[in-house]
């Protein structure tokens, strides 16, 4: 199983070698073999335990739609210049960082990948990104250092200086057991700083909305799941319920918090960062049942919402970017019916949409559908907490509809400018192939990974096995889906309304 | 276990230094004065490495200067501790003779710069090696001296006078309180041997230095020792965490660390800072260590401990300020000399795990650590200094923003930049993150979480200094294009050093380094430890008359 790593090590030097060169191919073929081979351990067997192959293969095709995305977005929003080396880097630094088997190498990658999140988000100068660089280090970077310092020195603690560094990171959750519970607060409060749970939640709107469009797509879809990462790496070792019990109801408060938030936005790309906060508090709450219960729903709960969320979250980040080009503006007050212009846009946005919002058979249905029954066995193990749960887990799923909404009415809204624009000379053309076309990537497989990953997360978690009388109703919701997605695509290329305005920015 | 060598090294290079001025007669090429500290500073080396080669094998190498015994004559006296600093600064001042191969070329007078780098040496090895307290005076004040006077090596700056008044006049008042410091234990002790102040202070028996020094009953030998004691290391710890630059003292060390010539800043930055440290820990942990006369309780806590709290909470607060003003400086040696208090407060934090109420295990970690994070930050910061004030030289000027995308005219001295940027900062393969690591074991250990926590804090505030200068070197185009000037010697120094931390970073964790470090710590700070240091000093008379020396 060592050649797996060591293919996986050479596919990474290949991708940064691409990456300097400003060769696609050997990109593409990086990244795409990077996804095969935690596939390739999870079906067949390798040295990655299911989370680290799920986490891993998501980083990968995160960052092949984002790479992708790059070569053009450079080209037509800066001008040209090097984002693409630091999205590649970033990529791989994370894609290494799931795929670290010990603590030394995890420790290296997270470092570099949080070293290279800051470049990153203050890659266009200006001093709205510095102070969210600022924040990013202060309320992100700092307490995440702390919490992987302590972890690393309550492992020295257990078994020696030297080892802790090669420890496996599979036996991290048995080896820290019975420590002081200030040492596990510091790596919870740490690990949820980068994963954005409350109290450690307000650097991320900033960062993610000002960072380039790809990069927030990493930032976004995979790099907030180290954190996550990180606190299922500790769980099992933490026993004392009052702990568990706080980061429960943190990650339920950020969820709620999260889908308010985001109503209130007027940037697109804000409305997607507070989105961001709510699906990670709701995961953090799912661990946390995960823990207390020792039910195995509430982990395939966090597990799906983490697989929903990176697609369908870069996807939407990258189609925020692809609208900021065509439009040159992201406030959604000022824009609305685009889908007119740009309906390959719009239907890629729409899918996505209704993946967050739930719609079967998408990806994000699953998410939620097990997100509420894990809530409603929590509910009955514990009636009281159970309750306040799932009112407000509730509450964030409908928030998290209405904020969709809301994106999508840059798409079908009414457009609010009231002043007549000019059309910009934009080739179409160039925005569909280059753009558009990697947005789909992540947003089609929200849809077409559904029966996989659900079946994956069932199966291979041993919950129950997959019956065949399942297949009828997926089955039939996705013609209805289809038939839905295609009325609507019809729609909007023939919408009765007439409006002057063609897109573009303001005069 | 007696060796020549030590006794050596200051001698040469007090000699060399003298006579340096006597060449300008005889010649003024720059490559003789160049290739004659190179010399001196192979020759250190290797004394300092065969002491250190001693030290490694379990002695405490002992040279009674003149065959006079202990307590008589001055004696030197090498332990793990300051023998690992001595190496670490003759491998500095090897670094400093190479880069003014290149260094003398771009200025005039260098004749004086190597009399007074060389004097300035002098002044360091002494400190570290002496095992006498008023040579530590001494040399103390030659190192002072040859300070001030490389402070305001260009005279014709006025902020270079300006910053080496500012350094002299509290400098002066600094060495005169430690002068007096020194004097008070001579009046109570009788002696001025560090072994014997030690002995006398923790009251462990002797067999022939108290022959010279006489005996002490209770608190009394010549004088009350405790109180002789607690004044003087009020008045020597001043010194010392002047010299370190340490929270109240350290307003000197901007201006003087800029306005020196480069490698002298480089110096300052290395090993002058780690001297002050050096003295700390010498005279918290072996001459008043946890079992001596400062163990009676003040507000409820030991004395000698909360001494050593008050230290480790000046070190949070240099941490923090050096971190902070870092990030708002234009200046580019400015930055680094904050980086540099930053990096002391980080030395003094641990401190707190040197108190007398943790086990031995823990004092020794916090040691180790101490002394590794002295290690890295010496080598990384006066890399940086070279590396960033060759291209200050080569810009003609010290601003950052002067040097905004450096990185593409000059691709390798950046990079050997970067690589010791993200040492200082703590990247994981760096040995600046295990000595980060090293620091926060020990305080976990021993419960110090605020302690802990400010480590991890202050190195992620100075990461926006850090990352301030990464981006100004690569992300924006060049501003004035200008001909491209010839640094190889500068890169190849500078980028062989970064590789250098990497190789150490690699085998820190493939061999046992902190396990050893922690064992030669333990040989220092344990009660038998400081028992061996006396004892080393105490047979030297018998040594002596069995005649030999072996």
């Amino acid at each position: 199983m060592e050649i797996l790593y060591y293919v996986l090590l050479s596919m990474v030097t290949l991708i940064v070698i691409g990456s300097i060169f400003r060769n696609r191919v050997a990109r593409g073929i990086g990244y795409i073999v990077l996804a095969v081979i935690p596939l390739h351990s999870m079906i067949i067997g390798g040295p990655w335990d299911f989370i680290s192959s799920m986490l891993a293969i998501l980083a990968a095709i995160v960052g092949l739609a984002s790479s992708m995305y790059t070569n053009s977005y450079e080209e037509l929003k800066y001008g040209g210049g090097h984002l693409h080396i630091l999205i590649d880097v970033f990529a791989v630094a994370v894609y290494t960082t799931f795929t670290a088997m010990d603590i030394i190498t995890f420790i290296v990658c997270w470092l570099i990948a949080e070293i290279i999140g800051f470049f990153a988000i203050v890659y266009e100068v200006e001093r709205k990104t510095l102070t969210a660089g600022l924040r990013y280090i202060v309320v992100s970077m700092i307490p995440s250092d702390i919490a992987l310092m302590t972890l690393l020195t309550s492992l020295s603690m257990k078994v020696g200086f030297v080892e802790a560094l090669f420890t496996s990171i599979n036996e991290v959750g048995n080896l820290l057991v019975g420590l002081p519970p200030i040492l596990y607060i510091m790596m919870m409060l740490g690990f949820i700083a980068k994963a954005a749970v409350i109290p450690l939640h307000f650097w991320l709107p900033d960062a993610h909305s000002l960072a380039p469009a790809p990069a927030s797509a990493i930032l976004s879809g995979v790099m907030v799941k180290i954190g996550v990462y990180g606190v299922f790496r500790i769980l099992p070792s933490v026993d004392m319920m009052y702990i568990l019990i706080t980061f429960l109801f943190f990650g339920a408060i950020t969820g709620v918090y999260g889908g308010l938030l985001a109503l209130a936005q007027n940037d697109i790309k804000r409305i997607l960062a507070y989105s961001t906060i709510e699906h990670t508090g709701l995961i953090v709450t799912e661990l946390m049942v995960y823990r207390l219960t020792n039910l195995l729903i509430p982990l395939e709960a966090a597990l799906a919402i983490v697989c929903s969320h990176a697609l369908y979250k870069s996807a939407l980040f990258l189609n925020s970017g692809s609208i900021e080009i065509y439009s040159h503006t992201r406030e959604i007050s000022r824009l609305g019916y685009l889908a007119r212009e740009i309906p390959s846009e719009a239907l890629s946005a729409l899918i996505s949409i209704l993946s967050l919002i739930g719609v079967p058979p998408t990806i994000g249905f699953i998410a939620k559908l097990f997100l509420l029954v894990a809530s409603i066995y929590y509910l009955i193990i514990d009636p009281i907490l159970g309750t306040i749960l799932i009112v407000l887990i509730s509450f964030a799923i409908t928030l998290a509809a209405i904020y969709s909404i809301k994106y999508a009415t840059a798409y079908w809204g009414t457009w609010r400018g009231g002043i007549e624009s000019k059309k910009i000379g934009m080739d179409l053309e160039i925005l569909k192939k280059k753009l558009t076309m990697w947005e789909y990537i992540p947003a089609l497989l929200g849809i077409v990974g559904t029966p996989p990953i659900t079946i994956a997360i069932i199966t291979i978690l041993g919950h129950e096995i997959v019956r065949l009388e399942l297949a009828l109703p997926l089955f039939l919701s996705t013609i209805i889906f289809l038939a839905f997605t295609y009325y609507m695509y019809i729609r909007l290329k023939a919408a009765s309304r007439d409006v002057q305005w063609l897109g573009g920015a303001l005069p | 276990m007696i060796l020549h060598e030590v006794g050596l090294i200051p001698i040469l290079l007090a000699l060399a230094g003298f006579i340096t001025p006597i060449f300008t007669l005889f010649t003024r090429n720059r490559y003789f004065y160049s290739t004659y500290m190179l010399v001196i500073a192979v020759i250190v080396l290797l004394f300092s490495y065969k002491t250190m080669s001693a030290v490694v094998e379990g002695h405490i190498v002992v040279y009674p200067f003149g065959g006079w015994p202990p307590p008589l004559g001055i004696t030197y006296t090498v332990d793990f501790m300051n023998g690992v600093l001595g190496l670490l600064a003759s491998v500095l001042f090897l670094k400093i003779s190479i880069y003014s191969f290149w260094y003398y070329g771009k200025i005039t007078g260098y004749e004086w710069l190597t009399t007074l780098i060389l004097l300035l040496m002098t002044g360091v090895i002494g400190c570290l090696y002496t095992g006498d307290i008023f040579n530590f005076f001494v040399m103390l004040e030659i190192l002072c001296v040859s300070s001030y006077a490389l402070v305001a090596f260009f005279k014709k700056r006025r902020w270079a006078i300006e910053a080496s008044i500012s350094y002299a006049f509290i400098g002066a008042i600094a060495t005169t309180f430690f002068l007096f410091g020194v004097s008070f234990i001579y009046a109570a002790y009788g002696t001025l041997n560090m072994a014997d102040i030690a002995a006398k202070a923790q009251n462990i028996p002797l067999t022939t230095m108290n022959l010279w020094s006489g005996l002490c009953i209770d608190d009394i030998c010549f004088g009350n020792i405790a109180l002789a004691s607690v004044v003087s290391i009020a008045l020597m710890l001043w010194a010392l965490t002047f010299e370190a630059g340490l929270f109240p003292n350290n307003y000197w060390l901007p201006s003087a660390y800029t306005e020196a010539p480069t490698p002298a800043s480089a110096l300052f930055a290395g090993i002058v800072d780690k001297v002050g440290t050096y003295g700390v820990l010498r005279v918290m942990l072996t001459i008043f260590s946890s079992s001596s006369i400062l163990m009676f309780k003040v507000l409820g806590i030991s004395f000698r401990d909360l001494v050593l709290l008050i230290l480790s909470i000046l070190g949070m607060v240099s941490g923090y300020l050096g971190s902070l003003v870092m990030i708002i400086q234009r200046d580019v040696k400015r930055f680094l000399s904050y980086s540099t208090i930053s990096h002391i407060g980080l030395l003094f934090i641990p401190f707190i795990g040197l108190s007398s109420n943790y086990s031995e295990e823990v004092i020794a970690k916090t040691l180790a650590a101490i002394l590794f994070h002295s290690i890295v930050h010496a080598l990384s910061e006066s890399m940086l200094f070279i590396g960033l004030g060759t291209l200050a030289t080569i810009s003609g000027s010290r601003k950052i923003d002067d040097m905004s995308g450096y990185g593409r005219l000059y691709p390798i001295i950046t990079l050997a930049i970067t690589l010791g940027l993200l040492n200082l900062l703590g990247l994981a393969p760096f040995p600046g993150f295990f000595s980060k690591y090293m620091m926060f074991l020990p305080m976990i250990e021993a419960s110090a979480y605020l302690q802990a926590i400010s480590i991890v804090i202050i190195s992620g505030i100075s990461a926006v200094g850090y990352f301030r200068i990464i981006y100004l070197l690569f992300l924006p185009k060049p501003k004035n294009i200008q001909e491209k000037h010839r640094i190889v010697l500068p890169s190849i120094l500078c980028i062989s050093v970064a590789l250098i931390l990497l190789i150490l970073g690699i085998t820190y964790m493939i061999y046992g380094v902190y396990d050893t470090m922690v064992g030669y710590g333990k040989m220092v700070v344990s009660s038998d430890g400081v028992r061996e240091y006396i004892m080393a000093v105490d047979i030297v008379y018998m040594k002596l008359i069995s005649g030999g020396g072996k």
